[in-house]
């Protein structure tokens, strides 16, 4: 029985990271698909505070015609109170990176994310059903619980980040190219999980018997304050402290002017549920080298190069075949872009309104 | 486009994608087989990255992380019962006084626990601290590598000698390797006996210098590179230059690495400047702060007939000389692999 309403809630919004952006375009689809809908939180940032609802305000009681969609990431106490409440719940799996990743770094992310494997067990039992942004997510689900799911990709719009794009940082970054050297891109949290240290390993090999003039731009905000610490003593360490450029955190507008003025996306990270940054660089033309980890070869399909070895000299090599080989580069960012397009607002939009039809289908109340 | 016509498009596309990442691995093991792609460059990035890990202790790191687990190491029983509601606050405290005689009695003994456990870790702190206090003392004082790198023994004198021991040895089990070639003239002789050798010096202008000659030569340091060769690959290892002046830790590492490295049958040679040639050579700044000084042949003969090479001969000039040995195609005796008491009588020899 299709309800009223169809909430979301998360344990922190933040408007402009990947599940973010993605609730955002969600409930935008909720609404237009006549449901009513808001999105919950326990925690939120200034610029996007007008758009969500605190869970402090959440009435007590339970809300008639009323279901939740959970979006899970990490472990949080907010997952423990929707699991208790008695509206029916669904689940919108985004992955959790495991906390061995984060090692020493990032103490309270191995903490964080033990909670979350065990609030992805109880949520599992309290949903009637859960999407997953990937078939590795999927996966995960299956492993950990019979139930109906349905993998649909998360809701992004690169089209819109193409649109607005900073010209004076184009133009700065062009001036910065004028005198040569390839551009490599990576853009994602800067935490030991996305290895960033073994893209500086790569970029010292590719400098070192490729191009000693290479630079290599990570965007993204830090998680802790350690590893980017770390990344930094590493580069100047090596002699590259001019060539390893820690943005942090960045508006659309100047992740576009990365994007449009990058020779080559590379990727070393050690899990990944989706990985938008890769479909965004297959929008702007920037050909992808991946290392094969987590749902990265599923969002890439064949518009990336993805890679089972990411030594430094196996990253450095790809990179150099990439953006020293014409008719590589040229048949990546062909089949990138043609990826990219699978996964354009318009299509994700319709795969989404799909899903939430089966998932309506499946619960409380249908006749399945 | 049919369904049909963007499957096989997909499918082609995902073949020309696994023949370019074949290309690239077989690129990769290429060049590092022949060397352009050292394996002891991409472990010095791993070891020098691992210095900066939370666990890593170089630059004082480990205090850093002692303090980080110090300030973790306390469990606060003041929960907090702050809230925006005053009812529920009433609750929070209510919950908290009834279960405080429970908590304190558990956490009191989790603060004993880890305030023991970080007492331990200090006190291994400061053990640690002053061996390598004590350590500290016997490291000889850097020098600039490039004073270092003063070459080697004139090979020539033993040329004879070595092309004689290879061609009798054969060199079928693989390619001759010499250590620290300098310009390559060795090499250069090597060749042109039809003696398959390569060879590797850790100084930029000599490697170049001996890759414009049209020699293979690589630029890398000894021991990394010794690493990196699979065991009993090679038919025949010369070493020169490093020997001299090589610390007794990595002398040790090099003779173990020379016992496994060089095929059975194979020949193993040491050139080496005479202790005495060596002071008058590099001076008294460098013999006196260098991280080791050259051993007397009489004491390479007996290190390496003691890792299981035979026939060991050695042959002097004026200021250098030669150990030329074959390896036996038995193994060596259990724990004859540089003894203790034989490396320092070795050291007090030299």
């Amino acid at each position: 029985m299709r309800p009223a309403r169809i909430d979301q809630v998360v344990p922190s919004f933040g408007g402009r990271d990947a599940i973010g952006v993605h609730i955002m375009h969600l409930r935008g689809l909720l609404r237009d698909l006549c449901f009513e809908s808001d999105i919950w939180c326990e925690g939120t940032f200034p610029d996007v505070r007008g758009e969500c609802r605190l869970l402090s305000e959440l009435p007590a009681r339970p809300r008639a015609d009323t279901w939740w969609l959970y979006h899970l990431s990490s472990g949080s106490p907010v997952a423990d109170l929707i699991g208790a409440r008695a509206e029916p719940k669904m689940l919108d799996y985004h992955n959790i990176t495991p906390g061995e990743l984060f090692g020493s770094w990032v103490p309270w992310a191995v903490a964080e994310a033990a909670a979350g494997r065990r609030q992805l067990d109880d949520l599992t039992g309290a949903s009637f059903f859960a999407f997953a942004d990937s078939a590795f997510n999927e996966a995960e689900l299956r492993a950990m619980r019979t139930m109906p799911t349905r993998v649909v990709a998360p809701l992004f719009d690169p089209a819109a980040l193409a649109a607005a794009v900073d010209q004076d940082l184009v133009a700065t970054r062009r001036e910065q190219r004028a005198g040569g050297g390839v551009d490599w891109l990576f853009v994602g949290r800067v935490t030991p999980s996305k290895a960033q240290h073994d893209l500086v390993k790569a970029l010292a090999c590719y400098r070192r018997f490729f191009d000693p003039r290479a630079r290599l731009h990570l965007v993204g905000s830090a998680m802790g304050e350690d590893y980017p610490r770390a990344l930094r003593r590493f580069a100047a360490r090596l002699g590259l402290d001019a060539a390893v450029h820690l943005t942090g955190p960045v508006s659309d507008a100047e992740l576009a002017a990365y994007y449009a003025t990058a020779d080559v996306f590379v990727s070393a990270s050690e899990h990944e549920g989706f990985c938008v940054p890769i479909v965004e660089a297959m929008h702007f033309g920037v050909p992808v080298v991946a290392y094969r980890a987590g749902a990265v070869p599923d969002t890439a399909g064949s518009g990336a190069l993805v890679l089972d070895d990411k030594s430094p000299m196996a990253l450095a090599t790809a990179v150099h075949r990439v953006v020293d080989d014409a008719v590589v580069r040229d048949r990546l960012v062909d089949a990138g872009a043609q990826r990219s397009g699978e996964f354009s607002l318009e299509r994700s939009r319709a795969r989404w309104a799909a899903a939430l039809d089966e998932a309506i289908q499946t619960g409380p109340g249908s006749a399945r | 486009m049919t369904t049909e016509d963007t499957a096989a498009g997909e499918e082609q596309a995902r073949a020309y994608l696994d023949r370019v990442r074949r290309e690239i691995d077989d690129e990769v093991r290429r060049r590092r087989a022949a060397g352009d792609f050292p394996p002891s460059f991409e472990r010095r990035l791993d070891e020098l990255f691992a210095r900066f890990t939370p666990t890593g202790v170089a630059d004082d790191h480990f205090t850093e992380a002692l303090k980080l687990a110090d300030r973790s190491a306390y469990f606060d029983i003041d929960v907090p019962i702050g809230t925006r509601r005053a009812p529920r606050g009433f609750v929070k405290w209510s919950l908290w006084q009834a279960e405080a005689w429970f908590m304190h009695y558990v956490v009191s003994q989790l603060n004993h626990f880890a305030a023991s456990a970080m007492r331990v870790l200090h006190l291994l702190d400061e053990r640690l601290s002053e061996v390598e206090r004590d350590v500290a003392v016997l490291t000889p004082p850097a020098l600039p590598e490039e004073e270092l790198l003063t070459p080697g023994a004139d090979a020539a004198p033993f040329l004879d000698a070595l092309r004689t021991r290879l061609r009798s040895h054969g060199t079928s089990a693989g390619r001759v390797l010499h250590a620290e070639c300098g310009d390559g003239s060795l090499l250069a002789s090597l060749a042109a006996s039809g003696i398959d050798a390569y060879g590797i010096d850790p100084g930029t202008a000599a490697s170049d210098r001996a890759v414009q000659a049209g020699l293979d030569v690589r630029r890398d340091e000894v021991l990394g590179h010794l690493e990196s060769v699979a065991d009993e690959a090679l038919a025949g290892l010369v070493l020169s230059a490093c020997v001299d002046r090589l610390s007794l830790a990595e002398r040790r590492r090099l003779v173990r690495l020379a016992e496994a490295k060089v095929a059975p049958g194979g020949m193993l040679a040491v050139i080496g400047t005479m202790p005495e040639a060596w002071e008058r050579r590099v001076g008294p700044v460098v013999a006196d702060l260098s991280p080791g000084r050259p051993l007397h042949p009489e004491t390479w003969a007996h290190l390496v007939s003691q890792i299981g090479f035979a026939d060991v001969d050695h042959l002097t000039d004026r200021d250098g000389f030669a150990v030329v040995a074959a390896k036996s195609s038995d193994p060596p005796p259990a724990g004859a692999a540089f003894p203790e008491s034989r490396t320092a009588e070795a050291s007090a020899g030299s």
